[in-house]
Protein backbone atom coordinates (compact mmCIF):
# COMPACT_ATOMS: atom_id res chain seq x y z
CA UNK A 1 0.00 0.00 0.00
CA UNK A 2 2.96 2.22 1.13
CA UNK A 3 4.62 1.71 -2.54
CA UNK A 4 1.41 2.29 -4.78
CA UNK A 5 1.25 5.71 -2.28
CA UNK A 6 4.84 6.51 -2.84
CA UNK A 7 4.37 5.97 -6.81
CA UNK A 8 1.09 7.54 -6.70
CA UNK A 9 3.04 10.50 -4.96
CA UNK A 10 6.40 10.36 -7.68
CA UNK A 11 3.32 10.49 -10.30
CA UNK A 12 1.90 13.75 -8.76
CA UNK A 13 5.02 15.33 -8.20
CA UNK A 14 6.31 14.69 -11.96
CA UNK A 15 2.64 15.81 -13.51
CA UNK A 16 3.07 18.82 -11.11
CA UNK A 17 6.94 20.01 -12.28
CA UNK A 18 5.34 18.63 -16.40
CA UNK A 19 2.81 21.03 -15.92
CA UNK A 20 4.40 24.07 -14.46
CA UNK A 21 6.97 23.92 -17.25
CA UNK A 22 4.38 23.77 -19.84
CA UNK A 23 1.85 26.72 -18.47
CA UNK A 24 5.69 29.16 -18.09
CA UNK A 25 6.50 27.78 -21.50
CA UNK A 26 2.97 28.73 -22.79
CA UNK A 27 3.18 31.94 -21.12
CA UNK A 28 6.37 33.00 -22.49
CA UNK A 29 5.44 31.97 -25.84
CA UNK A 30 2.29 33.86 -25.72
CA UNK A 31 4.46 37.19 -24.69
CA UNK A 32 6.39 35.85 -28.17
CA UNK A 33 4.06 35.33 -30.60
CA UNK A 34 2.32 38.80 -28.93
CA UNK A 35 5.97 40.56 -30.02
CA UNK A 36 6.30 38.94 -33.08
CA UNK A 37 3.24 40.17 -34.39
CA UNK A 38 4.23 43.93 -33.22
CA UNK A 39 8.04 43.17 -34.94
CA UNK A 40 6.17 42.19 -37.94
CA UNK A 41 3.91 44.82 -38.34
CA UNK A 42 6.10 47.66 -38.00
CA UNK A 43 9.28 46.68 -38.72
CA UNK A 44 8.64 44.41 -41.90
CA UNK A 45 5.12 45.22 -42.47
CA UNK A 46 4.11 42.27 -42.69
CA UNK A 47 1.76 40.91 -39.98
CA UNK A 48 0.85 37.00 -39.38
CA UNK A 49 -2.81 36.48 -40.18
CA UNK A 50 -2.53 33.87 -37.31
CA UNK A 51 -1.12 35.87 -34.85
CA UNK A 52 -3.57 37.20 -32.39
CA UNK A 53 -5.72 33.50 -33.00
CA UNK A 54 -2.64 31.68 -31.75
CA UNK A 55 -1.81 33.94 -28.96
CA UNK A 56 -5.89 33.32 -27.66
CA UNK A 57 -5.58 29.94 -28.07
CA UNK A 58 -2.45 29.50 -26.33
CA UNK A 59 -4.28 31.88 -23.31
CA UNK A 60 -6.73 29.72 -23.18
CA UNK A 61 -5.16 26.13 -23.51
CA UNK A 62 -2.97 27.99 -20.83
CA UNK A 63 -5.89 28.80 -18.28
CA UNK A 64 -7.43 25.37 -18.82
CA UNK A 65 -4.10 23.72 -17.81
CA UNK A 66 -3.39 25.95 -14.88
CA UNK A 67 -6.79 25.57 -13.41
CA UNK A 68 -5.72 21.96 -12.70
CA UNK A 69 -2.99 23.21 -10.90
CA UNK A 70 -4.67 25.32 -8.34
CA UNK A 71 -7.25 22.72 -8.02
CA UNK A 72 -4.13 20.39 -7.07
CA UNK A 73 -2.81 23.03 -4.92
CA UNK A 74 -6.19 23.96 -3.71
CA UNK A 75 -5.74 27.79 -4.25
CA UNK A 76 -8.77 29.50 -5.35
CA UNK A 77 -11.00 32.50 -4.66
CA UNK A 78 -13.06 31.73 -1.30
CA UNK A 79 -13.86 33.09 1.59
CA UNK A 80 -11.47 31.41 4.43
CA UNK A 81 -13.00 32.68 7.01
CA UNK A 82 -15.43 30.72 8.23
CA UNK A 83 -12.75 27.57 8.29
CA UNK A 84 -11.16 29.71 10.62
CA UNK A 85 -14.32 30.13 12.60
CA UNK A 86 -15.33 26.32 12.99
CA UNK A 87 -13.50 23.46 14.92
CA UNK A 88 -11.04 22.35 12.91
CA UNK A 89 -12.48 18.96 12.04
CA UNK A 90 -15.88 20.24 10.44
CA UNK A 91 -13.45 22.68 8.81
CA UNK A 92 -11.76 19.45 7.07
CA UNK A 93 -14.95 17.84 6.00
CA UNK A 94 -16.67 21.11 4.09
CA UNK A 95 -13.30 21.20 2.43
CA UNK A 96 -13.47 17.90 1.23
CA UNK A 97 -16.86 18.93 0.05
CA UNK A 98 -15.85 20.95 -2.37
CA UNK A 99 -12.83 18.85 -2.65
CA UNK A 100 -15.53 16.43 -4.62
CA UNK A 101 -17.42 18.99 -6.01
CA UNK A 102 -14.68 20.15 -8.14
CA UNK A 103 -13.78 16.51 -8.96
CA UNK A 104 -17.02 16.55 -10.22
CA UNK A 105 -17.21 19.36 -12.39
CA UNK A 106 -13.56 18.21 -13.83
CA UNK A 107 -16.04 14.61 -14.54
CA UNK A 108 -18.24 16.77 -16.14
CA UNK A 109 -15.67 18.55 -18.40
CA UNK A 110 -14.07 15.01 -19.63
CA UNK A 111 -17.51 13.25 -19.97
CA UNK A 112 -19.52 16.77 -22.29
CA UNK A 113 -15.86 18.03 -23.11
CA UNK A 114 -15.36 14.65 -25.34
CA UNK A 115 -18.75 15.12 -26.85
CA UNK A 116 -18.08 19.09 -27.52
CA UNK A 117 -15.33 17.76 -29.20
CA UNK A 118 -16.96 15.03 -31.48
CA UNK A 119 -19.76 17.71 -32.52
CA UNK A 120 -17.43 20.97 -33.17
CA UNK A 121 -17.52 21.88 -36.82
CA UNK A 122 -15.63 24.35 -38.27
CA UNK A 123 -12.11 25.78 -39.02
CA UNK A 124 -9.91 28.73 -38.28
CA UNK A 125 -9.05 29.89 -41.96
CA UNK A 126 -6.35 31.58 -40.54
CA UNK A 127 -4.47 28.89 -38.26
CA UNK A 128 -1.58 26.34 -39.69
CA UNK A 129 -1.60 22.73 -37.64
CA UNK A 130 -0.10 20.04 -37.82
CA UNK A 131 -1.65 16.52 -39.37
CA UNK A 132 -0.70 12.68 -38.17
CA UNK A 133 -1.57 10.85 -41.19
CA UNK A 134 -0.06 7.55 -42.28
CA UNK A 135 2.63 9.08 -44.34
CA UNK A 136 3.31 10.79 -40.71
CA UNK A 137 3.66 14.25 -39.63
CA UNK A 138 2.08 16.49 -42.26
CA UNK A 139 1.96 20.80 -42.18
CA UNK A 140 -0.96 22.16 -43.27
CA UNK A 141 -0.82 26.45 -43.94
CA UNK A 142 -4.47 26.81 -42.93
CA UNK A 143 -8.12 25.83 -41.92
CA UNK A 144 -7.28 24.20 -38.54
CA UNK A 145 -10.35 22.45 -37.09
CA UNK A 146 -11.99 24.29 -34.31
CA UNK A 147 -12.42 20.81 -32.71
CA UNK A 148 -8.35 21.09 -32.06
CA UNK A 149 -8.65 24.33 -29.72
CA UNK A 150 -11.57 22.58 -27.60
CA UNK A 151 -9.90 19.65 -26.88
CA UNK A 152 -8.23 21.48 -23.63
CA UNK A 153 -11.86 20.72 -22.11
CA UNK A 154 -11.29 16.88 -21.39
CA UNK A 155 -8.04 16.62 -20.94
CA UNK A 156 -8.31 20.28 -18.25
CA UNK A 157 -11.09 18.28 -17.21
CA UNK A 158 -9.10 15.08 -16.53
CA UNK A 159 -6.03 16.91 -15.42
CA UNK A 160 -8.41 19.24 -12.52
CA UNK A 161 -10.17 15.46 -11.64
CA UNK A 162 -6.84 14.01 -10.78
CA UNK A 163 -5.60 17.56 -9.03
CA UNK A 164 -8.24 17.53 -7.02
CA UNK A 165 -8.48 13.79 -6.10
CA UNK A 166 -4.71 14.18 -5.36
CA UNK A 167 -5.44 17.09 -3.41
CA UNK A 168 -8.41 15.43 -1.68
CA UNK A 169 -6.27 12.24 -0.28
CA UNK A 170 -3.28 14.63 0.83
CA UNK A 171 -5.57 17.14 2.64
CA UNK A 172 -3.96 20.06 1.12
CA UNK B 1 -38.55 33.54 -8.03
CA UNK B 2 -35.99 30.73 -9.24
CA UNK B 3 -33.27 32.94 -9.82
CA UNK B 4 -33.56 34.98 -6.61
CA UNK B 5 -33.41 31.16 -4.97
CA UNK B 6 -30.19 30.36 -6.97
CA UNK B 7 -28.64 34.41 -5.95
CA UNK B 8 -29.47 33.41 -2.38
CA UNK B 9 -27.66 30.24 -2.72
CA UNK B 10 -24.67 31.16 -4.03
CA UNK B 11 -24.22 33.81 -1.63
CA UNK B 12 -24.75 31.62 1.08
CA UNK B 13 -22.46 29.09 -0.69
CA UNK B 14 -19.55 31.74 -1.09
CA UNK B 15 -20.11 32.19 2.50
CA UNK B 16 -19.57 28.49 3.40
CA UNK B 17 -16.14 28.71 1.28
CA UNK B 18 -16.99 27.35 -1.81
CA UNK B 19 -14.22 28.21 -4.20
CA UNK B 20 -16.25 31.03 -6.04
CA UNK B 21 -15.56 30.00 -9.65
CA UNK B 22 -16.49 26.60 -9.89
CA UNK B 23 -19.59 27.31 -7.82
CA UNK B 24 -20.49 29.39 -10.85
CA UNK B 25 -20.14 26.09 -12.49
CA UNK B 26 -21.74 23.81 -10.12
CA UNK B 27 -25.12 26.06 -9.91
CA UNK B 28 -25.91 25.97 -13.43
CA UNK B 29 -24.86 22.30 -13.82
CA UNK B 30 -27.66 21.42 -10.76
CA UNK B 31 -30.11 23.25 -12.86
CA UNK B 32 -29.42 21.73 -16.33
CA UNK B 33 -29.21 18.16 -14.12
CA UNK B 34 -32.78 18.79 -12.59
CA UNK B 35 -34.65 20.86 -15.41
CA UNK B 36 -33.23 18.61 -18.68
CA UNK B 37 -33.66 22.74 -20.14
CA UNK B 38 -30.67 22.04 -22.10
CA UNK B 39 -28.00 19.37 -23.04
CA UNK B 40 -25.64 19.51 -20.50
CA UNK B 41 -22.84 19.83 -22.80
CA UNK B 42 -23.77 23.54 -22.93
CA UNK B 43 -21.10 24.10 -19.87
CA UNK B 44 -18.20 23.41 -21.47
CA UNK B 45 -19.41 24.84 -24.31
CA UNK B 46 -20.22 28.46 -22.57
CA UNK B 47 -17.01 27.98 -20.90
CA UNK B 48 -14.97 28.52 -23.35
CA UNK B 49 -16.88 30.50 -25.63
CA UNK B 50 -16.41 32.86 -22.10
CA UNK B 51 -12.88 32.79 -22.51
CA UNK B 52 -12.12 32.74 -25.80
CA UNK B 53 -11.48 36.48 -26.48
CA UNK B 54 -8.30 38.76 -27.92
CA UNK B 55 -8.54 41.21 -25.04
CA UNK B 56 -8.88 38.67 -22.20
CA UNK B 57 -5.26 37.42 -23.23
CA UNK B 58 -4.19 40.89 -21.74
CA UNK B 59 -4.86 39.83 -18.43
CA UNK B 60 -2.05 37.55 -18.52
CA UNK B 61 0.63 40.03 -19.58
CA UNK B 62 -0.45 42.66 -17.10
CA UNK B 63 -0.23 40.07 -13.95
CA UNK B 64 3.25 38.57 -15.31
CA UNK B 65 4.51 42.85 -15.61
CA UNK B 66 3.05 42.85 -11.81
CA UNK B 67 4.94 40.18 -10.59
CA UNK B 68 8.21 40.91 -12.66
CA UNK B 69 8.27 44.64 -10.91
CA UNK B 70 7.97 42.81 -7.61
CA UNK B 71 10.50 40.61 -7.73
CA UNK B 72 12.97 43.49 -9.10
CA UNK B 73 12.15 45.24 -5.82
CA UNK B 74 10.28 48.23 -7.82
CA UNK B 75 8.05 48.81 -4.96
CA UNK B 76 10.68 49.26 -2.49
CA UNK B 77 11.94 52.26 -5.02
CA UNK B 78 8.57 53.38 -5.18
CA UNK B 79 8.43 53.29 -1.26
CA UNK B 80 11.65 55.46 -1.05
CA UNK B 81 10.05 57.97 -3.62
CA UNK B 82 7.02 58.29 -2.11
CA UNK B 83 8.75 59.06 1.33
CA UNK B 84 11.18 61.35 -0.53
CA UNK B 85 7.70 63.19 -2.27
CA UNK B 86 5.51 63.16 0.62
CA UNK B 87 7.07 61.49 4.12
CA UNK B 88 7.22 64.75 5.62
CA UNK B 89 3.49 65.53 5.66
CA UNK B 90 1.86 64.59 9.08
CA UNK B 91 0.89 60.74 8.49
CA UNK B 92 3.49 61.16 6.22
CA UNK B 93 3.78 56.66 6.16
CA UNK B 94 -0.36 56.55 5.41
CA UNK B 95 -0.03 59.01 2.53
CA UNK B 96 2.92 57.06 1.46
CA UNK B 97 0.61 53.48 1.62
CA UNK B 98 -1.86 55.38 -0.84
CA UNK B 99 0.79 56.97 -3.39
CA UNK B 100 2.18 53.81 -3.46
CA UNK B 101 -0.94 52.09 -4.58
CA UNK B 102 -1.04 54.83 -7.40
CA UNK B 103 2.13 54.01 -8.93
CA UNK B 104 1.82 50.48 -8.82
CA UNK B 105 -1.19 50.72 -10.08
CA UNK B 106 0.08 51.82 -13.17
CA UNK B 107 2.39 48.86 -13.29
CA UNK B 108 -0.14 46.00 -12.28
CA UNK B 109 -4.03 46.15 -12.30
CA UNK B 110 -5.35 44.21 -9.45
CA UNK B 111 -6.50 45.20 -6.35
CA UNK B 112 -5.53 41.66 -4.33
CA UNK B 113 -2.02 42.38 -5.91
CA UNK B 114 -1.66 45.95 -4.74
CA UNK B 115 -2.89 45.00 -1.25
CA UNK B 116 -0.64 42.18 -0.59
CA UNK B 117 2.36 43.91 -2.29
CA UNK B 118 2.16 47.10 -0.85
CA UNK B 119 0.31 46.06 2.56
CA UNK B 120 3.52 43.61 3.35
CA UNK B 121 5.95 46.72 2.62
CA UNK B 122 4.37 49.89 4.41
CA UNK B 123 2.48 47.85 7.32
CA UNK B 124 5.24 47.16 9.36
CA UNK B 125 6.51 50.52 8.84
CA UNK B 126 3.34 52.03 9.83
CA UNK B 127 2.95 49.72 12.51
CA UNK B 128 6.46 50.77 13.96
CA UNK B 129 5.62 54.12 13.74
CA UNK B 130 2.61 54.02 16.09
CA UNK B 131 -0.41 53.88 13.65
CA UNK B 132 -3.44 52.05 14.93
CA UNK B 133 -3.34 48.54 13.16
CA UNK B 134 -7.13 49.04 12.11
CA UNK B 135 -6.57 52.21 10.60
CA UNK B 136 -3.07 50.91 8.51
CA UNK B 137 -5.49 47.79 7.54
CA UNK B 138 -8.27 50.16 6.39
CA UNK B 139 -5.58 52.55 4.18
CA UNK B 140 -3.51 50.01 2.64
CA UNK B 141 -7.31 47.90 1.45
CA UNK B 142 -9.11 50.98 0.56
CA UNK B 143 -6.03 52.86 -1.42
CA UNK B 144 -5.74 49.28 -3.09
CA UNK B 145 -8.62 50.12 -5.24
CA UNK B 146 -6.84 52.28 -7.17
CA UNK B 147 -5.16 49.38 -8.65
CA UNK B 148 -7.97 48.04 -10.62
CA UNK B 149 -8.84 51.56 -11.62
CA UNK B 150 -5.86 53.30 -13.30
CA UNK B 151 -4.72 51.52 -16.02
CA UNK B 152 -3.99 49.08 -16.93
CA UNK B 153 -6.57 47.16 -14.88
CA UNK B 154 -7.45 43.68 -15.58
CA UNK B 155 -11.21 44.21 -14.50
CA UNK B 156 -11.34 47.02 -17.09
CA UNK B 157 -10.43 44.40 -19.83
CA UNK B 158 -12.95 41.82 -18.64
CA UNK B 159 -15.49 44.53 -19.29
CA UNK B 160 -14.85 46.31 -22.56
CA UNK B 161 -14.86 42.28 -23.33
CA UNK B 162 -18.22 41.77 -22.09
CA UNK B 163 -19.53 45.10 -23.69
CA UNK B 164 -17.42 45.55 -26.68
CA UNK B 165 -16.40 49.13 -25.03
CA UNK B 166 -12.78 50.55 -26.62
CA UNK B 167 -10.56 49.21 -23.77
CA UNK B 168 -8.48 52.23 -24.63
CA UNK B 169 -11.00 54.32 -24.02
CA UNK B 170 -11.67 53.08 -20.88
CA UNK B 171 -8.13 52.77 -19.81
CA UNK B 172 -7.90 56.92 -20.51
CA UNK B 173 -11.39 57.44 -18.82
CA UNK B 174 -10.09 55.61 -15.60
CA UNK B 175 -6.87 57.87 -15.13
CA UNK B 176 -9.16 60.86 -13.49
CA UNK B 177 -11.38 58.72 -10.90
CA UNK B 178 -8.20 56.70 -10.22
CA UNK B 179 -6.59 60.05 -9.04
CA UNK B 180 -9.42 61.61 -7.47
CA UNK B 181 -10.07 58.08 -5.28
CA UNK B 182 -6.38 58.84 -4.40
CA UNK B 183 -6.62 62.16 -3.76
CA UNK B 184 -9.86 61.57 -1.41
CA UNK B 185 -8.04 59.23 0.45
CA UNK B 186 -4.71 61.29 1.20
CA UNK B 187 -7.48 63.87 2.62
CA UNK B 188 -8.85 61.58 5.10
CA UNK B 189 -5.79 60.14 5.83
CA UNK B 190 -4.66 63.30 6.64
CA UNK B 191 -7.64 64.87 8.53
CA UNK B 192 -6.87 61.89 11.07
CA UNK B 193 -3.24 62.54 10.99
CA UNK B 194 -3.92 66.02 12.36
CA UNK B 195 -6.79 64.61 14.96
CA UNK B 196 -4.28 62.05 16.71
CA UNK B 197 -0.82 63.58 15.99
CA UNK B 198 0.31 61.00 13.90
CA UNK B 199 4.30 60.59 13.19
CA UNK B 200 5.99 62.39 10.00
CA UNK B 201 9.30 61.95 9.04
CA UNK B 202 12.68 63.88 10.80
CA UNK B 203 14.21 64.14 6.88
CA UNK B 204 12.75 67.33 5.77
CA UNK B 205 12.27 67.53 1.61
CA UNK B 206 15.01 68.21 -0.33
CA UNK B 207 14.85 68.21 -4.09
CA UNK B 208 17.84 66.70 -3.93
CA UNK B 209 16.71 63.62 -2.34
CA UNK B 210 13.14 63.68 -4.40
CA UNK B 211 15.07 63.75 -7.66
CA UNK B 212 17.76 61.18 -7.05
CA UNK B 213 14.79 58.79 -5.66
CA UNK B 214 13.16 59.83 -8.83
CA UNK B 215 15.91 58.58 -10.81
CA UNK B 216 16.35 55.09 -8.76
CA UNK B 217 12.43 54.53 -10.03
CA UNK B 218 12.80 55.73 -13.35
CA UNK B 219 12.37 52.96 -15.00
CA UNK B 220 9.72 51.17 -13.51
CA UNK B 221 7.98 54.34 -13.67
CA UNK B 222 8.53 54.16 -17.64
CA UNK B 223 6.31 51.18 -17.98
CA UNK B 224 2.88 52.82 -16.99
CA UNK B 225 4.11 56.10 -19.39
CA UNK B 226 5.01 53.22 -21.77
CA UNK B 227 1.78 50.76 -21.74
CA UNK B 228 -0.54 53.84 -21.50
CA UNK B 229 1.14 56.12 -24.22
CA UNK B 230 0.96 52.82 -26.34
CA UNK B 231 -2.44 52.29 -26.15
CA UNK B 232 -3.93 55.78 -25.83
CA UNK B 233 -1.99 56.30 -28.69
CA UNK B 234 -3.32 53.71 -31.03
CA UNK B 235 0.35 52.51 -31.49
CA UNK B 236 -0.53 48.87 -30.02
CA UNK B 237 -3.22 47.34 -28.71
CA UNK B 238 -4.21 46.12 -25.23
CA UNK B 239 -2.96 42.73 -25.64
CA UNK B 240 0.57 43.81 -27.69
CA UNK B 241 0.86 46.91 -25.15
CA UNK B 242 0.63 44.09 -22.36
CA UNK B 243 3.29 42.14 -23.81
CA UNK B 244 5.67 44.84 -24.51
CA UNK B 245 5.36 46.07 -20.89
CA UNK B 246 6.33 42.90 -19.53
CA UNK B 247 9.46 42.96 -21.85
CA UNK B 248 10.10 46.40 -20.47
CA UNK B 249 10.16 45.17 -16.55
CA UNK B 250 11.90 41.89 -17.47
CA UNK B 251 14.70 44.08 -19.13
CA UNK B 252 14.48 46.20 -16.02
CA UNK B 253 14.97 44.11 -13.75
CA UNK B 254 17.60 41.69 -15.93
CA UNK B 255 19.40 44.33 -16.95
CA UNK B 256 19.09 47.62 -15.29
CA UNK B 257 18.43 46.88 -11.63
CA UNK B 258 20.13 43.31 -11.92
CA UNK B 259 17.34 42.03 -9.12
CA UNK B 260 15.92 39.29 -11.57
CA UNK B 261 18.00 36.30 -12.05
CA UNK B 262 16.48 32.96 -12.98
CA UNK B 263 14.95 31.73 -10.11
CA UNK B 264 12.52 35.54 -9.75
CA UNK B 265 11.70 34.97 -13.28
CA UNK B 266 10.44 31.52 -13.16
CA UNK B 267 8.73 32.33 -9.75
CA UNK B 268 7.10 35.39 -11.57
CA UNK B 269 6.09 33.31 -14.25
CA UNK B 270 4.61 30.74 -12.37
CA UNK B 271 2.80 33.19 -9.97
CA UNK B 272 1.57 34.92 -13.07
CA UNK B 273 -0.46 32.01 -14.60
CA UNK B 274 -1.57 30.84 -11.25
CA UNK B 275 -3.02 34.23 -10.63
CA UNK B 276 -4.10 34.65 -13.98
CA UNK B 277 -5.92 30.64 -13.31
CA UNK B 278 -8.00 32.10 -10.69
CA UNK B 279 -9.59 35.11 -12.40
CA UNK B 280 -9.95 33.02 -15.64
CA UNK B 281 -12.14 30.37 -13.70
CA UNK B 282 -14.50 32.86 -12.75
CA UNK B 283 -14.47 34.22 -16.25
CA UNK B 284 -15.15 31.03 -17.83
CA UNK B 285 -17.70 30.34 -14.96
CA UNK B 286 -19.33 33.42 -15.75
CA UNK B 287 -20.63 31.65 -19.49
CA UNK B 288 -22.88 29.05 -18.05
CA UNK B 289 -24.37 31.28 -14.88
CA UNK B 290 -25.08 34.35 -16.76
CA UNK B 291 -26.60 31.75 -19.16
CA UNK B 292 -28.75 30.53 -16.44
CA UNK B 293 -29.53 34.19 -14.88
CA UNK B 294 -30.61 34.99 -18.71
CA UNK B 295 -32.66 32.12 -19.27
CA UNK B 296 -34.46 32.49 -16.05
CA UNK B 297 -35.69 36.39 -16.83
CA UNK B 298 -33.23 37.42 -14.11
CA UNK B 299 -31.13 39.82 -16.67
CA UNK B 300 -34.13 40.86 -18.38
CA UNK B 301 -36.36 41.91 -14.64
CA UNK B 302 -32.80 43.83 -13.22
CA UNK B 303 -33.00 45.70 -16.30
CA UNK B 304 -36.51 46.59 -16.01
CA UNK B 305 -36.66 47.08 -12.49
CA UNK B 306 -33.49 49.87 -12.67
CA UNK B 307 -34.82 51.27 -16.03
CA UNK B 308 -38.53 51.85 -14.42
CA UNK B 309 -36.55 54.08 -11.80
CA UNK B 310 -34.90 56.67 -15.04
CA UNK B 311 -37.89 58.62 -14.52
CA UNK B 312 -36.09 60.75 -12.15
CA UNK B 313 -32.36 61.10 -12.23
CA UNK B 314 -31.43 61.73 -8.79
CA UNK B 315 -33.71 58.33 -7.56
CA UNK B 316 -31.94 56.61 -10.43
CA UNK B 317 -28.56 57.06 -9.34
CA UNK B 318 -29.32 56.86 -5.83
CA UNK B 319 -30.54 53.43 -6.51
CA UNK B 320 -27.95 52.29 -8.31
CA UNK B 321 -24.81 53.71 -5.99
CA UNK B 322 -27.23 51.59 -3.22
CA UNK B 323 -27.60 48.84 -5.59
CA UNK B 324 -23.67 48.39 -6.56
CA UNK B 325 -22.84 49.03 -2.76
CA UNK B 326 -25.32 46.24 -1.78
CA UNK B 327 -23.43 43.83 -3.92
CA UNK B 328 -20.53 44.78 -3.20
CA UNK B 329 -20.72 43.82 0.59
CA UNK B 330 -21.97 40.52 -0.39
CA UNK B 331 -20.22 39.49 -3.49
CA UNK B 332 -16.91 39.44 -4.88
CA UNK B 333 -16.19 42.48 -7.44
CA UNK B 334 -14.80 40.05 -9.95
CA UNK B 335 -18.14 38.24 -9.86
CA UNK B 336 -19.85 41.64 -9.46
CA UNK B 337 -18.17 43.36 -12.32
CA UNK B 338 -18.10 40.14 -15.32
CA UNK B 339 -21.59 38.76 -14.23
CA UNK B 340 -23.79 42.02 -13.18
CA UNK B 341 -21.27 45.08 -15.00
CA UNK B 342 -22.87 44.41 -18.35
CA UNK B 343 -26.00 44.95 -17.32
CA UNK B 344 -25.34 47.82 -15.21
CA UNK B 345 -23.29 48.83 -18.40
CA UNK B 346 -26.32 48.70 -20.34
CA UNK B 347 -29.32 50.19 -18.43
CA UNK B 348 -27.47 53.35 -17.66
CA UNK B 349 -26.61 53.65 -21.53
CA UNK B 350 -30.21 53.66 -21.79
CA UNK B 351 -30.76 55.84 -18.91
CA UNK B 352 -28.86 58.45 -21.57
CA UNK B 353 -25.26 57.95 -19.77
CA UNK B 354 -22.29 57.74 -21.78
CA UNK B 355 -21.04 53.72 -22.28
CA UNK B 356 -17.58 54.41 -21.22
CA UNK B 357 -18.93 56.59 -18.12
CA UNK B 358 -21.40 53.79 -17.19
CA UNK B 359 -18.65 51.39 -17.24
CA UNK B 360 -16.14 53.41 -15.09
CA UNK B 361 -19.07 53.81 -12.49
CA UNK B 362 -19.32 49.83 -12.51
CA UNK B 363 -15.38 49.39 -12.24
CA UNK B 364 -15.23 52.15 -9.34
CA UNK B 365 -18.61 51.01 -7.54
CA UNK B 366 -17.69 47.54 -7.53
CA UNK B 367 -14.00 48.05 -7.04
CA UNK B 368 -14.81 49.81 -3.79
CA UNK B 369 -16.80 46.74 -2.94
CA UNK B 370 -13.50 44.49 -2.56
CA UNK B 371 -13.12 46.52 0.46
CA UNK B 372 -16.53 46.61 2.02
CA UNK B 373 -17.37 43.91 4.63
CA UNK B 374 -18.23 41.43 5.61
CA UNK B 375 -17.24 40.45 1.93
CA UNK B 376 -14.06 41.54 -0.10
CA UNK B 377 -10.96 40.32 -0.63
CA UNK B 378 -8.96 43.43 -0.24
CA UNK B 379 -10.72 43.88 3.36
CA UNK B 380 -9.56 40.14 4.19
CA UNK B 381 -6.20 40.87 2.49
CA UNK B 382 -5.20 43.91 4.24
CA UNK B 383 -6.53 43.03 7.98
CA UNK B 384 -4.68 39.36 7.51
CA UNK B 385 -1.28 41.22 6.85
CA UNK B 386 -1.99 43.51 9.28
CA UNK B 387 -3.37 40.98 12.00
CA UNK B 388 -6.04 42.75 12.89
CA UNK B 389 -9.68 41.57 13.85
CA UNK B 390 -11.79 42.11 10.67
CA UNK B 391 -14.25 44.02 12.84
CA UNK B 392 -12.20 46.37 13.75
CA UNK B 393 -10.89 47.26 10.02
CA UNK B 394 -14.69 47.80 9.53
CA UNK B 395 -15.04 50.18 11.59
CA UNK B 396 -12.00 52.18 10.26
CA UNK B 397 -12.84 51.63 6.59
CA UNK B 398 -16.34 53.77 7.54
CA UNK B 399 -15.23 56.94 6.72
CA UNK B 400 -13.15 56.03 3.46
CA UNK B 401 -16.26 54.21 2.15
CA UNK B 402 -18.12 57.40 3.14
CA UNK B 403 -16.00 59.77 0.87
CA UNK B 404 -15.45 56.81 -1.83
CA UNK B 405 -19.38 56.55 -2.44
CA UNK B 406 -19.54 60.17 -2.28
CA UNK B 407 -17.05 60.57 -4.75
CA UNK B 408 -18.75 58.04 -6.86
CA UNK B 409 -21.71 59.92 -6.82
CA UNK B 410 -20.01 62.90 -8.40
CA UNK B 411 -18.30 60.79 -10.70
CA UNK B 412 -22.02 59.79 -11.95
CA UNK B 413 -23.39 63.43 -12.55
CA UNK B 414 -20.26 65.03 -13.61
CA UNK B 415 -19.32 63.06 -17.07
CA UNK B 416 -16.53 65.32 -17.30
CA UNK B 417 -14.24 63.04 -14.93
CA UNK B 418 -14.58 60.08 -17.30
CA UNK B 419 -14.67 61.23 -20.56
CA UNK B 420 -12.88 64.08 -20.39
CA UNK B 421 -9.70 62.29 -21.80
CA UNK B 422 -11.45 59.60 -23.84
CA UNK B 423 -13.06 62.72 -25.91
CA UNK B 424 -9.27 64.67 -26.09
CA UNK B 425 -7.94 60.88 -27.32
CA UNK B 426 -10.63 60.68 -29.63
CA UNK B 427 -10.09 64.54 -31.02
Amino acid sequence: MSAMWKLLNNFDRFIHRVLEAVCALFLALMVGFTLYNVIMRYVFENPPVWGDLLTVLSNIWLMFIALSLTARDNEHIALNLIYEKLPSWLALYIRQFWKLMIILIGLVMIVYGFELVEGMRGKYWEMWYFEFTAQGIEFKENYMPKKYAVMILPLAGFLTTFGAAICFFKKV
Amino acid sequence: MVSIFLLVLLLLLILCGAPIGFTLILIPFFYILVTDAVPLVLIPSQMFNAIDSVPLTAIAFFMLTGELMTSATITDRLVSLSRALIGRMRGGLAQVNVLVSMFFAGMNGSVVADTATVGALVLPAMKKAGYPPAFSAAVTGVSSTIGGIIPPSIMMIVLANATEISVASLFAAGIIPGLLIGAVIMLINHFFAVKYNFERSDERFSIRRAGSELYRSSFALLIPVVLVGSVMGGIASVVEAGAITAMVALFTGVFVYRTIKWKECSGAFRRAFRNSAMVFIIIAASGPFSWLLTSLGAISDLENWLLSLTGSPITFILALIFFIFLLGTVMDSAVNIIIVGPVLVDVMSKAGFPEVQAAVVVIVGFLIGSVTPPVGVAFFTAATIAKVRLEEVAVALIPYLVGLFLLLFFIIVIPELTMFLPQMMSE
